[in-house]
């Protein structure tokens, strides 16, 4: 990202007009076909029971389908790196707020059973005031 | 060059040679003005308003608190007083305060551009914030909210009206209230970052951008990523209360501290939206008083970006006690003491900056030297509250309330009178009274110290905070504390009248009266509409005094060193 | 020494009409736009990626809750919108290459299809409530599931899936509405000759948020749908 330099020059230059990349429509029916089929893929690895690995494999074709439309659709892929950095970074802090939220959420109790644990120590009975579904 | 210039975007022509405060004149050109210096001033006088507001509840909180038991409210009454207190202190003033009013005034003309990247995204910003604040009027109206500025569950979830204990539903317009001021903040942020990145003139690269520019920068980073999370959280909560969506309701198998999860990822972020952009207005006043470059320039200018990206890891720190696991208290706690580094960086630094040069100790320095011992204070006790064991016994008292009080008012309000007074006669174009300045801020120096530093003591032996009423032991000391806001009340309007006389009787101001090398003194005081009257094209940095010729640094400025200097042919001294 | 007075800087260059005052060309505004809507665009990811959170936690509290309500949704009907939104996402992409070269109206054909498909994604999603709000399966104190026989019966605490699930999906549904609204008036400002091969800044502005919501959507059908 350079200051403007702005051209001092005959009427009519170019230098400062528009220019981004335009593929050619081809490619983004291509892309859309791409985009299809793994909505397709991830349709059908939900049939299967695979336990952890199907949240795995379901995100990871949803991030694949993103990035197809990041950076096609988008022009990520041509354009200055600096909007690619933008998005890494709010997808860096919802995973910093993720990562830190379920550390406690998840880890309640393991070092103290005594506080706030879901289970009484002595007994093995759940908590008082808690939830039975 | 044709003298008038007719712009696209402007829908008539503009002089440019005329101030902003001239060119078109009569109540809807401000109201549908684009000009940044006008949609900037229009925030000033709000946050101004809520400033004052919010200052008039702190000072009824305080003289409940100058006796035990009732003195002029009941209980309920007092919790709505600091609630409101908060809320209004936190989201309609501190957080818009330094980067909507002074940032917009200031921001394009130190980057020598003619207005911010989005103008029209500028002024509805500046609309956001005001129908946000009729929400906020509107439940202030409606009994207003007693569930303090941060709306825990479950009492904020829990409708009275269903049995049991509940708070009244003026929390729903509130919480909206914030939501909408969110908004404001979030497109103030977007137009800051595509303006500091695009709208630099030529010349002006990177390593030529006032640090006070540096800290908009970082702040528009945290109120890009940090707000649209209170905005969720908000909803959440008003989901809960309506629908009993069970998120943060045990019975329903949710959890109240999960909402403390969701409230405090934006809310710690915000205490930086805060007060990093005071740190620039305070790196600002200290070169151009110490009329030196700032030391290690780089080094402040890379600690306001770390400030806003560590921010975002730390803000378990306000659940220690809440119920967390002790693996999230460990990682929150030794992340806390890494936020620190940053600021410190910077405290060195100002400090490195004024050893050996040329200090001059006039009304804006004092505000700025007072930033820097007073935040030091400030950020020290917050390092006592990032210990765990020491959190288990300060956590809720009144040690918390001194540690907040002397970042934000010894941190960001002193940054923010400081860039007042430092860019007052730039933007009205008139002078102030210096004596009653310095009268003003000594008032509110030793009355905010009066206030807050017995609020350590009180905390660290025990007072809890938000509490109405109290033992008889913390009696003399809330006393002295109360006595202390009303030595920081006059001064906040000795200040307020040596303004209002200046706007009426202030003497002109000349271009360049601080003798500062920083880029908005080469225009006029104040600017004209498109804020210089040919593009500018920067050959120097803004703190290099060395380059800088006579011409533009004395247009206005005494130097005792150089009496010579400065005054023209048949002029008055300033 | 410092500020050199640039007498002649708008002579020799013409000033386009739709080049704003504060710029000094068509690039800069072009690329100062398109920077806004990135910044805005982290914003919104920071948006729905806070939803995202609750659901993360609220799932890992109650896995079987959330497997057992996931599949009172059709996963047909999901499917079909994510492709609904696909085919849209192509469409505003191919507007945006239609109006780099200046092509009036294959800009504006592929504007209305956009808008087209996202009026099918918005019936149909209006038909998926609807089935909900038959059922019960509302969120929170509202959930009170009147299942067909040989349903197993959800557990007590479903409400809170449901609430999640109209909650991001109804969020998302907004932007959908709003993308519709914005849309259109960029395809009303086509049909005037706003666009041209050097300037078609708020065509690509527009795509560029609409390709957001359905990057949004990839994520939700998954998440909600396929448990």
């Amino acid at each position: 990202m350079s200051a403007v330099a702005h051209e001092k020059g005959e009427s009519g230059n170019t230098r400062g007009a528009v220019r981004a990349y335009a593929a050619p429509s081809l490619f983004y029916v291509a892309v859309f076909v791409g985009l299809a089929a793994l909505t397709a893929l991830t349709v059908l690895q939900s049939t299967f029971d695979l336990g952890k690995l199907n949240m795995l494999l379901g995100v990871g074709i949803a991030t694949l389908k993103a990035l197809l439309v990041l950076g096609f659709f988008m022009h990520l892929a041509w354009d200055n790196k600096f909007y690619a950095y933008i998005v890494v970074t709010a997808i860096f802090f919802v995973g910093v707020f993720y990562t830190y939220t379920t550390n406690d959420t998840e880890k309640r109790g393991l070092r103290d059973p005594d506080q706030s644990g879901k289970i009484l120590p002595a007994t093995g009975a759940p908590a008082p005031g808690g939830f039975s579904p | 060059m044709a003298a008038i210039t007719t712009a696209p975007g402007y829908h008539e022509e503009v002089d440019p040679n005329a101030s902003y405060l001239e060119n078109k004149k009569g109540l809807l050109s401000w109201l549908f003005t684009l000009d940044h210096k006008r949609i900037g001033v229009m925030y000033l006088l709000s946050v101004i308003i809520a400033f004052t507001l919010g200052g008039l509840f702190a000072l009824l909180m305080r003289a409940e608190l100058l006796t035990r038991g009732r003195t002029l409210m009941d209980a309920d009454t007092y919790n709505k007083m600091f609630s409101l207190h908060g809320v209004i202190m936190v989201f309609l003033f501190l957080i818009p305060a330094i980067p909507a009013s002074l940032g917009n005034i200031l921001l394009p003309i130190q980057l020598g551009a003619k207005d911010v990247a989005f103008p029209r995204l500028n002024l509805l910003s500046y609309y956001i914030y005001v129908f946000g604040a009729c929400f906020g009027i509107y439940s202030m109206i409606h009994g207003g909210v007693d569930t303090g500025w941060t709306f825990y569950t479950p009492y904020s979830t829990s409708d009275p009206a269903h049995g049991g204990v509940g708070s009244s539903s003026a929390v729903i317009p509130m919480t909206l209230a914030v939501l909408v001021l969110g908004f404001s903040s979030v497109l103030t942020g977007v137009n800051f970052i595509a303006t500091i990145h695009k709208m630099r003139a030529p010349g002006l690269s990177w390593r030529r951008l006032s640090l006070f520019a540096w800290s908009l920068y970082a702040t528009a980073i945290i109120q890009i990523l940090a707000t649209p999370v209170l905005a969720i959280t908000f909803l959440l909560l008003t989901l809960e209360r309506f629908l009993g969506i069970g998120i943060f309701d045990p019975r329903l198998g949710g959890d109240p501290v999960l909402y403390q999860h969701f409230f405090w990822f934006y809310s710690h972020p915000a205490v930086y939206i805060m007060i990093v952009p005071g740190m620039g207005i305070v790196s600002d006043l200290i070169a151009t008083f110490s009329r030196r470059e700032p030391f290690g320039y780089m080094a402040i200018a890379m600690s306001s970006i770390a400030l806003a990206l560590l921010g975002f890891l730390v803000w378990g720190h306000h659940l220690f006690v809440a119920g967390m696991s002790e693996y999230a208290t460990m990682v929150f706690s030794a992340l806390t003491f890494l936020v620190a580094i940053p600021s410190g960086v910077k405290v060195f630094n100002w400090i490195a900056t004024l050893y050996k040069g040329s200090i001059s100790l006039q009304s804006p320095m004092l505000w700025a030297l007072s930033f820097i011992f007073l935040f030091t204070i400030g950020g020290l006790t917050g390092l006592f509250l990032g210990m765990l064991a020491v959190d288990v016994h300060l956590h809720d008292t009144y040690f918390v309330v001194a540690h907040f009080h002397y970042v934000m008012v010894g941190g960001t309000v002193m940054g923010f009178f400081g860039g007042l007074h430092y860019w007052w006669p730039k933007f009205t174009g008139r002078l102030y009274d210096e004596k009653w300045a310095v009268a003003g801020w000594f008032f509110v120096f030793v009355g905010f110290n009066v206030t807050f530093l017995v609020q350590f003591l009180l905390g660290s032996r025990g007072m809890p905070r938000r509490y109405y009423d109290y033992l008889p032991q913390y009696e003399s000391l809330h006393q002295i504390s109360t006595v202390g806001s009303w030595i920081l009340g006059l001064g906040f309007l000795i200040l307020a009248a040596m303004f209002v006389r200046s706007l009426f009787s202030g003497k002109p101001a000349p271009r360049n009266p601080w003798g500062s090398a920083a880029y908005e003194w080469l225009t006029p005081s104040p600017p004209p509409t498109f804020n210089f009257a040919k593009d500018p094209v920067f050959e120097r940095g803004p703190y290099d005094y060395q380059v800088a010729t006579d011409e533009e640094l004395y247009d206005g400025f005494d130097d005792p060193l150089f009496p010579e200097k400065g005054v023209a042919e048949g002029e008055a001294r300033a | 020494m410092s500020m050199e007075a640039t007498a002649a800087e708008h002579d020799g260059y013409a000033r386009p009409k739709w080049l704003a005052h504060h710029f000094y060309t068509p690039a800069q505004q072009f690329n100062t736009a398109k920077l806004g809507m990135w910044l805005f665009i982290a914003q919104e990811i920071l948006f729905f990626g806070a939803l995202f959170v609750a659901y993360g936690v609220y799932r890992n509290w109650y896995p079987e809750m959330f497997k057992l309500a996931s599949h009172q949704l059709d996963k047909t009907l999901g499917a079909a919108n994510t492709l609904v939104l696909l085919f849209s996402s192509l469409m505003a992409a191919l507007a945006v290459s239609a109006a780099q070269k200046g092509k009036r109206m294959a800009t504006g054909t592929y504007l209305l299809v956009t808008i087209a498909c996202a009026c099918v994604f918005l019936a149909i999603k209006f038909v998926e409530y609807k089935h909900k709000v038959d059922l019960g399966l509302l969120p929170g104190t509202h959930f009170e599931p009147n299942l067909p026989h040989g349903v197993p019966s959800l557990p007590a605490n479903s409400g809170s899936f449901f609430a999640l699930y109209f909650l991001m999906t109804g969020l998302h549904a907004l932007h959908v509405l709003v993308g519709i609204g914005v849309l259109t008036w960029i395809w009303i400002r086509n049909l005037r000759g706003a666009f041209s091969k050097e300037n078609y800044t708020a065509v690509f502005v527009a795509a560029l948020y609409w390709h957001f919501v359905d990057i949004v959507w990839i994520y939700l059908f998954p998440a909600l749908y396929l448990i």
